[in-house]
């Protein structure tokens, strides 16, 4: 067994982290939810205008008209806040979308059909697996320029192997279990066959793995823009607001505090609702309460 | 008397796996304790030992040597286990540890109870392993559990399970997890080690033939509790309660001629 | 076993192979001209024709790669067109950076991990079992970069006992060398450490489940005891395998905690390489990392059949 795939079934097989389910559930939503709210809103209203720049300002401490301050260029630190939260999302959607649509059918087809394909498929995404996302970033930004899009399509890229070798592991196990119906449907074509029957029973499976994928997006994220190679000025980006905060260290440390605070509560939500639905699907727990699919 | 136990109960939530389970085991004595699965019985056994897993209430009373071992606070259990009173588990492939050596394990017994150094444990297992009839022990010592086969594996277990001479040896199932031609070679070399070492027995078993060939004594047990209890032959021969009749006249017949151990 | 090893080596180096051509493609069919940066904008095209010449770039994409890769085969990574200094010893130079403080990391990262991970274990659902699994899930959460930026609040503005910065090299000042390094890789510990915490405390709570702890405890075994003696050896298996995958983002953390530390190792190279579109400095750079990875996760294969007497061959 290939020691990813060992990896893997410690992972899929770990009780969850010792933390209540439903708490852990029920908090990852929230602040989810905290997260799309405030991006929403920060459609319509913002504290201040986020780009303004205000040199009589600059350097303020919280207060009634700046209520977490504002940077060293007299701008909002929460109306930036909340226009970042826009890339955040915004980048993690794409990226899980490409992931997603890449990833899955890769290893449907390689689920399915097998034999050299199968091996090339994974050979492939073992390759793949070899430029963690930073890494990816950093070699598209090299080469096509920095950006959100760069950003998100190399993160997106990076998240084809993961998506694509769990999709194969659990196509595999419900080929196998129903074998016999999917032989009999083969009739009605292999790719229906495989959304109409084997989708639905993975598809708790994707969900877990798209919601812990959106949390390390939102950290790859961060990390290009702070290194400069993903979202550019003048759009707001916490990661970035971290790599202008870090120059002022001294004089305002609440300036690195709070958009890295930012990111950490985002990654938490996602990851915690991960692992919340990771055990609130489990088929088994779904077997005992709420009675067969 | 050995160990006494008295008005044993082990509560898993609000049901009593084992309801009131008394019975004695004096020296010498090798008893039977037949059931289905589900009985209780292997549950009596971990009770004893202190074993059972987390989540379950017990009340009873376990004596031996001047203690209620169900009271005994962990230090004393781990001086009397393995040492005073042994266990030897069903699945002897899952029982041992799959990435330490066989002679290391069954000198781990002696290194802990007998302090001895690693030469003089690991040349005890060697002589430990020879006793149990495993051939060419010197280098079998060596091996890892998943080299050998299911017998020898039993028979390490049981090597450790002897090492330090105990009082009385639970034997939970050892035959069920072997093939049917390995199980009589690990019964008599049960039955001749008991007998030469004048170790107690406690064999658990849901096979009435094995309880037929070694032991002397059986109780039978249904549902939490014993419901029937004597010698073996008895037992077979003029069974009382109609679930050991039931279980008596599952057996084949030429299984119930060939006689018992006494 | 030796064919089982053959075989993970020609992966290794057929993927290497797939990964640089992957690496060289990204690189090469941007729509910039090195000749172009190098000359400048009042370049003639006489003078910008000769200059591709001299650097091979009229030579076709197949040859240009076979030229660059052929070249790191033996070693050498060409010469950047922008610095006019040979690539391959400034990696090396900044390797000496970048492997210690990715290797620091993962020791820290291990040394939080294995005693809290077998902690929360053998407190198994109890309130201390809980406490650490939100300290992971928190960790995990927590950008690495940001956690150094942090340390440096703390430690170097505030306390002044760490420089917030800068790297003495190996040979005129090791103490101050590791010094250097030192917040940086108590940054990346603290998310790996989170990371690999979970895994020990999973692997140890399956293991506690396991017939043979039980052996352990008839034996006379305390639980603790059982656990360490038994349960760990067994753990430590695909710990190690676990470890050895993660090594990957270690060293891409690495590359990040480097800009925030300013210290001289391959991500600021990297970065600065991009900044001047010294884009062979970049394919030569992206590749040396990919070759780690890919050359770790080789090694943690092997080692995994090496560890575990199952799947050795008899004997």
């Amino acid at each position: 067994m290939s020691d990813v795939a060992i990896v893997e079934q410690i992972e899929s097989e770990a009780p969850s982290a010792g933390l209540p389910s439903r708490r852990t559930l029920l908090l990852g939503a929230l602040l989810v939810l905290l997260i799309i709210v405030v991006a929403l809103v920060s459609f319509v209203w913002t504290p201040h205008d986020p780009t303004l720049v205000s040199l009589q300002d600059r350097l303020a401490g919280p207060g009634s008209s700046f209520l977490l301050g504002t940077d060293q260029y007299g701008r909002d630190l929460v109306s930036q806040m909340m226009v970042g939260s826009r890339t955040t999302l915004f980048v993690g959607i794409i990226a899980v979308a490409i992931a997603i649509c890449v990833g899955v059918p890769l290893g449907a087809v390689a689920a399915v059909r097998r034999g050299w394909l199968d091996e090339v498929i994974m050979r492939l995404a073992d390759v793949v697996f070899a430029f963690p996302a930073v890494l990816m970033a950093i070699l598209l930004a090299a080469g096509f320029g920095g950006g959100t899009v760069t950003a998100m399509t190399a993160i997106g890229i990076s998240y084809v192997p993961v998506f694509a070798r769990v999709t194969r592991g659990a196509s595999l196990q419900i080929l196998e279990r129903e074998f016999v119906l999917a032989a009999r449907a083969y009739a009605v074509g292999p790719v229906k066959n495989f959304v109409r029957h084997v989708l639905p029973n993975i598809s708790h499976v994707l969900i877990v793995q798209g919601t812990i994928a959106f949390a390390l997006a939102i950290l790859a994220e961060a990390a290009l823009s702070y290194l400069g190679l993903g979202t550019q000025p003048p759009t707001p980006s916490w990661g970035r607001m971290l790599r202008e905060a870090q120059t002022y260290i001294s004089l305002a440390p609440r300036l690195a505090i709070w958009p890295g605070l930012a990111i950490a509560v985002s990654v938490l939500g996602f990851s915690l609702l991960g692992d919340g639905l990771r055990d609130a699907l489990d088929p088994k727990f779904a077997e005992r309460g709420k009675g067969p699919r | 008397m050995l160990l006494t136990v008295e008005d044993l109960r082990v509560v898993i939530g609000r049901h009593a796996a084992v309801d009131g389970v008394s019975f004695e085991i004096a020296s010498g004595d090798r008893l039977g304790l037949i059931g289905e699965s589900g009985s209780g019985k292997t549950l009596t056994a971990l009770a004893l030992m202190g074993l059972l897993p987390d989540g379950m209430r017990v009340e009873g009373r376990v004596l031996y040597g001047g203690n209620n071992l169900l009271e005994l606070d962990e230090e004393r259990l781990c001086a009397i286990r393995g040492d005073r009173i042994s266990m030897v588990f069903q699945e002897p492939m899952t029982a041992l540890n799959p990435v330490m050596r066989v002679g290391d394990q069954i000198a781990e017994v002696l290194r802990i109870h007998r302090s001895m150094d690693k030469e003089a444990a690991g040349a005890e297992a060697v002589e430990l392993l020879n006793r149990v009839q495993i051939i060419d022990a010197g280098s079998r010592s060596r091996s890892y559990p998943h080299q050998l086969s299911g017998g020898q594996r039993q028979r390490v277990m049981i090597a450790m399970a002897l090492a330090c001479g105990p009082d009385l040896l639970i034997a939970d199932e050892p035959t069920t997890a072997l093939d049917v031609t390995v199980q009589a070679g690990i019964l008599r070399l049960l039955n001749r080690l008991v007998e030469e070492e004048g170790v107690s027995l406690l064999l658990i078993t849901h096979d009435l033939p094995v309880v037929a060939t070694i032991c002397t004594q059986a109780l039978v047990m249904h549902e939490g509790k014993i419901v029937e209890r004597g010698p073996t032959s008895a037992l077979f021969h003029q069974p009382q309660h109609p679930y050991t009749r039931r279980l008596i006249d599952a057996m084949p017949d030429y299984v119930r001629s060939r006689g018992t151990a006494r | 076993m030796a064919l089982y090893v053959l075989r993970r080596l020609a992966i290794f180096v057929v993927s290497l192979f797939i990964a640089s051509i992957f690496v060289f493609l990204v690189l090469s069919v941007l729509p910039g001209d090195p000749a172009q940066v190098i000359l400048g904008l009042q370049a003639t095209p006489e003078s910008l024709s000769q200059l591709r010449r001299e650097l091979g770039l009229d030579a076709p994409l197949w040859s240009q790669y076979l030229r660059w890769a052929g070249g790191m085969v033996r070693g050498d990574f060409g010469t950047s067109y922008i610095s006019r200094v040979p690539i391959g010893p400034e990696i090396t130079q900044r390797l000496l950076v970048t492997i210690p403080l990715a290797l620091l990391g993962m020791t820290f990262a291990l040394l939080i991990a294995v005693p809290a991970g077998v902690l929360a274990a053998s407190r198994h659902r109890t309130k201390v079992d809980t406490f650490i699994s939100a300290f992971t899930q928190t960790g995990i959460a927590i950008p690495a970069f940001w956690a150094g930026i942090m340390l440096i609040a703390l430690f170097s503005v505030k306390l002044g006992w760490f420089p917030a910065g800068g790297f003495t090299s190996w040979q005129d000042a090791p103490l101050s060398a590791i010094r250097s390094l030192l917040l940086p890789a108590v940054s990346l510990a603290l998310v790996q450490g989170a990371i690999l915490t979970r895994y020990v405390r999973s692997t140890v709570v399956e293991i506690t489940r396991e017939d043979f702890i039980r052996t352990a405890r008839a034996k006379g075994l305390t639980r603790s005891a059982a656990l360490w003696r038994h349960g760990l050896r067994n753990a430590s298996i695909p710990l190690v395998t676990v470890a050895g995958l993660q090594f990957a983002y270690l060293l891409v953390g690495a590359v990040v905690i480097e800009n925030v530390f300013f210290l001289p190792g391959l991500g600021r190279m990297v970065l600065q390489a991009i900044g001047n579109r010294d884009l062979l400095a970049v394919q030569g750079i992206v590749i040396v990392l990919t070759g780690i990875v890919l050359a770790v996760n080789f090694l943690v294969d092997i080692s995994y059949r090496f560890l575990d007497p199952r799947l050795r061959p008899s004997g």
